[in-house]
């Protein structure tokens, strides 16, 4: 049974994502041509979880700080620190904290795919009171777009745990994010 | 082969690898590297201390919830494995030397009943030091912005600490539940040192994410380690 908290969490968290994607589409329709350079950059927006083995779903916001590195005018590399709250279906909480290093192949138009290799430790709260603690190194997807304003959408997919990376064998977590971020440069 | 390692595999290989190579490109960041330098800052660590009989039937582990933490480290000159230039600057795959030194001291006892990393104060303690060396490879990206001396850099060591500990942890088993006080001491002995860092550089400035492991160590018949994470600020002295 979920109470009224619960509730208002997860109604925010939705509200969160509607936000992130809506600014995402004024930015895109807004905004010219990319032209990505050395800087650093910030990024707020929503996460998705689904974790089978340890608590189920989950909805929450995300933070994320990198710094952004081109190789040249095709590669860019982004060692970056992210950490997301989330409420779950179930009575816990969790706060997953993130070091990693995108790469990113940049095209014409400012768009970008891009693949992370990450550390990560996740922190299942229940009450105020950390439960447990699970981490070990994971791998994700990213695709997304940089505009001339420096302004960018980030879309990101992980496969944290159980994926036969993680040292922590005993949970399966995958997570879908959606970021917003600005670079100074 | 599971997916997930295909596309890993896939993406490291377009990578542009052919670039990597010792070249003796001029290199401001390296330049400042080729000096050895001690590090002298201030953190926010927590330390739990372990210990576990072979079976793991009995252990103990007590840890400090978090405390403010010295940052005392010494950093060798940088050998250059590889060198992939960049718009500015280069990515280096390097090492160097590094030593650590650290205070253990931990009072706040872990049950196996309760929270996983949050310990309770039950009267035990742990006190200790040690003193870690380890060849240290890592990556190096920069400058973040052209004629800065900045860069990240993240990396792993493997090596040696010597650490001397004593206290009276409370050891836990099925046989003592309610667990048992245990007077536990070790004279200064070699343990395997293991060191992870996350780094970012800014003039002789670095703000740092370190992990540190003290293991492979049998004290009193018990397999006994120390882990130690940290968020800090350092200043940098070269010579």
């Amino acid at each position: 049974m979920l109470g009224e908290g619960d509730m208002g969490n997860r109604s925010m968290a939705s509200c969160a994502l509607r936000l992130t994607a809506l600014t995402g589409l004024l930015l895109w329709g807004g905004l010219a041509q990319a032209a990505p350079d050395n800087g650093f950059g910030f990024y707020v927006g929503a996460i998705h979880s689904n974790d089978s083995a340890l608590y189920g779903t989950s909805r929450g916001g995300d933070v994320r700080a990198d710094m952004q590195l081109m190789v040249n005018e095709q590669w860019s590399l982004s060692p970056y620190l992210d950490m997301s709250f989330e409420n779950t279906d179930s009575i816990y909480s969790v706060v997953n904290g993130i070091a990693g290093l995108q790469a990113r192949r940049w095209f014409d138009g400012g768009m970008f795919i891009g693949a992370q290799y990450f550390f990560h430790d996740l922190l299942l709260r229940n009450g105020g009171t950390v439960q447990s603690s699970s981490y070990g190194p994971a791998f994700g997807l990213a695709a997304g777009w940089e505009g001339d304003s420096h302004w960018s959408v980030l879309v990101e997919w992980n496969a944290l745990e159980g994926q036969g990376f993680s040292w922590s064998s005993t949970n399966d977590r995958s997570d879908v994010r959606v970021l917003v971020g600005y670079h100074w440069y | 082969m599971k997916l997930s390692a295909c596309l890993a595999l896939l993406i490291a290989a377009s990578l542009p690898a052919a670039a990597w190579a010792d070249e003796s490109v001029t290199d401001e960041i390296g330049q400042y590297l080729s000096g050895q330098s001690i590090q002298l800052g201030a953190g926010y660590a927590q330390g739990t201390f372990k210990m576990s009989n072979s079976g793991g039937a009995t252990k103990t582990q007590v840890t400090d919830n978090g405390r403010a933490a010295l940052i005392l480290d010494f950093t060798g000159s940088e050998h250059v494995l590889g060198r992939m230039p960049m718009k500015y600057g280069d990515a280096v795959l390097g090492f160097n030397f590094g030593g650590t030194y650290g205070h253990v001291s931990a009072d706040k006892q872990l049950n196996p009943l309760s929270s996983a990393i949050i310990g309770q104060d039950l009267g035990s303690s742990i006190n200790g030091n040690y003193l870690g060396v380890a060849p240290f490879v890592y990556l190096r990206l920069g400058p973040v912005y052209p004629n800065t001396d900045s860069y990240w850099l993240a990396g792993y060591g493997l090596g040696g600490a010597l650490f001397n500990f004593h206290g009276n942890p409370i050891f836990y088993s099925q046989n003592a539940p309610g667990g048992t006080f245990t007077t536990v001491s070790s004279g200064t002995k070699l343990f395997l040192y293991q060191t992870w860092r996350w780094q970012f550089h800014y003039g002789n400035w670095d703000v740092l994410f370190t992990a540190k492991q003290l293991s492979n160590r049998q004290v009193m018949g018990y397999n006994t380690s120390y882990e130690d994470y940290s968020i800090g600020f350092d200043y940098n002295f070269t010579f």
